[in-house]
């Protein structure tokens, strides 16, 4: 993939400023009700966090709303999906200079303040998960979800070799060189996250898990359709599987 | 029965056992040549890139001698140990439609994706423009809605 030489000549001078700031990407796709409240968590946060809206395509009044709010947005011309929206989310966060980033959802269902947890917890790892599932998190979801996760789980077991409590969280933390490694190899066929995370495995990054509180799902719909829901998941394990070919352990440790 | 003979005949052309009747063989012949011109003519006039016909440039070539020859069709399944020719040429027609196919969807597979890269690009301009506008510039419907509503209507 090409660098963009003249987006981020424009900031070059924001770059030392930039550097310790972390960035708070969070993907939103008509998340006008919910967004609105996940924002002023995170403005309330102990640290000081740059945020980050990148609006898929949406066709409600998200990025009007973030733009309100005082965040960056990206606003994307048509829906590209989750994949899509964290790969622009990447490349934004990689162009700015920005050392550390973290993933958070725009329905309300993460805890802000987490974020700081996460972000120390990068300290000691590249890419950091924040799980629902342990103990300290007690969280519930439906049995057909809970069935599909329990495969996700074997799933990337084999395939890595390393046990995730929460393999399909979307609360995580990047390091810088995480950050560039996904802005390039970002697929937008991504839908859980579950597969950035084998990437990331087998890309040689430490990967670390992280327990945290997260709320149940507040507003927008959550796809409880039995049929949907498996189609959804059966793409998520092709995807897993076509992707996974390890690569020679990356050389990591090029921090700029 | 000669060209002339056929054009003016009304009654039935029987085919000789196990060949091709003239009347079926011209009919044959001028398809392929259609196919040929059609195929050709797209290319020619750029409505059809030349990448994507050249599969289709390859079998409408491969039918005529085919079409000029009936008799071939035979001997190739004959050499290949088909008893009924019919079926080579299904077999390989089912196999170039394949080819097509596939090649198809491998090129959307790229064009999605770089009309993906082309739409990051596009909001991290995007953004950059928003970044360096006074605050209270006014920003009319851009193409970010205009999208949004193509989509729903396409929905």
């Amino acid at each position: 993939m090409n660098s963009y030489p003249r987006a981020s000549a424009v900031h070059a001078g924001d770059r030392a400023t930039r550097g310790d700031r972390a960035l708070v990407i969070i993907p939103a796709y008509n998340e006008a009700e919910s967004l609105p409240l996940v924002l002023v968590g995170l403005k309330a946060s102990d640290v000081d966090l740059d945020i980050l809206v990148v609006d898929d395509g949406s066709t409600d009044e998200t990025a009007a709303i973030a733009r309100a709010a005082g965040a960056v947005v990206l606003r994307l011309p048509f829906n590209t999906g989750i994949g899509g929206a964290l790969r622009a989310g990447f490349r934004y966060a990689v162009e700015r200079g920005y050392e550390r980033a973290v993933q958070f959802d725009a329905d309300g269902q993460h805890d802000p303040g987490a974020v700081t947890q996460l972000l120390a917890a990068l300290d000691e790892a590249d890419l950091v998960v924040g799980s629902r599932f342990s103990k300290e998190a007690a969280y519930t979801v439906g049995a057909t979800r809970a069935q599909a996760m329990l495969v996700l789980r074997v799933l990337i077991r084999i395939l890595t070799g390393r046990r995730f409590s929460d393999p399909s969280s979307g609360f995580r933390a990047f390091s810088r060189p995480v950050l560039v490694h996904f802005s390039k190899k970002y697929s937008s066929e991504y839908m859980e996250s579950v597969e950035a995370l084998v990437s990331a495995v087998y890309a040689g990054y430490r990967v670390k898990e992280l327990p945290v509180r997260m709320f149940p799902r507040e507003k927008g719909q959550p796809s409880t359709v039995r049929l949907r829901l498996a189609y959804h998941y059966i793409r998520v394990v092709v995807t897993i599987v076509t992707h996974a070919h390890r690569r020679p352990r990356a050389t990591v440790a090029v921090r700029s | 029965m000669s060209l002339a003979a056929w054009r003016f005949a009304a009654g039935p052309d029987p085919a000789p056992p196990g060949g091709v009747s003239d009347r079926a063989h011209i009919f044959i012949a001028v398809i392929v040549l259609a196919a040929l011109i059609f195929t050709v003519h797209g290319v020619r006039s750029y409505r059809l890139r030349s990448r994507y016909s050249l599969l289709w440039l390859v079998i409408v070539v491969a039918l005529v001698p085919l079409a000029v020859f009936p008799g071939l069709l035979d001997t190739v399944s004959v050499k290949l140990g088909i008893d009924y020719p019919p079926t080579t040429f299904l077999s390989l027609s089912v196999a170039f439609l394949f080819l097509v196919v596939v090649h198809l969807s491998w090129e959307l597979s790229r064009a999605e994706d770089r009309l993906r890269t082309m739409a990051e690009d596009f909001a991290l301009f995007r953004a950059e423009v928003d970044h360096r506008l006074p605050p209270e510039t006014e920003r009319g419907p851009g193409l970010g809605e205009a999208a949004g509503q193509n989509e729903r209507s396409a929905r």
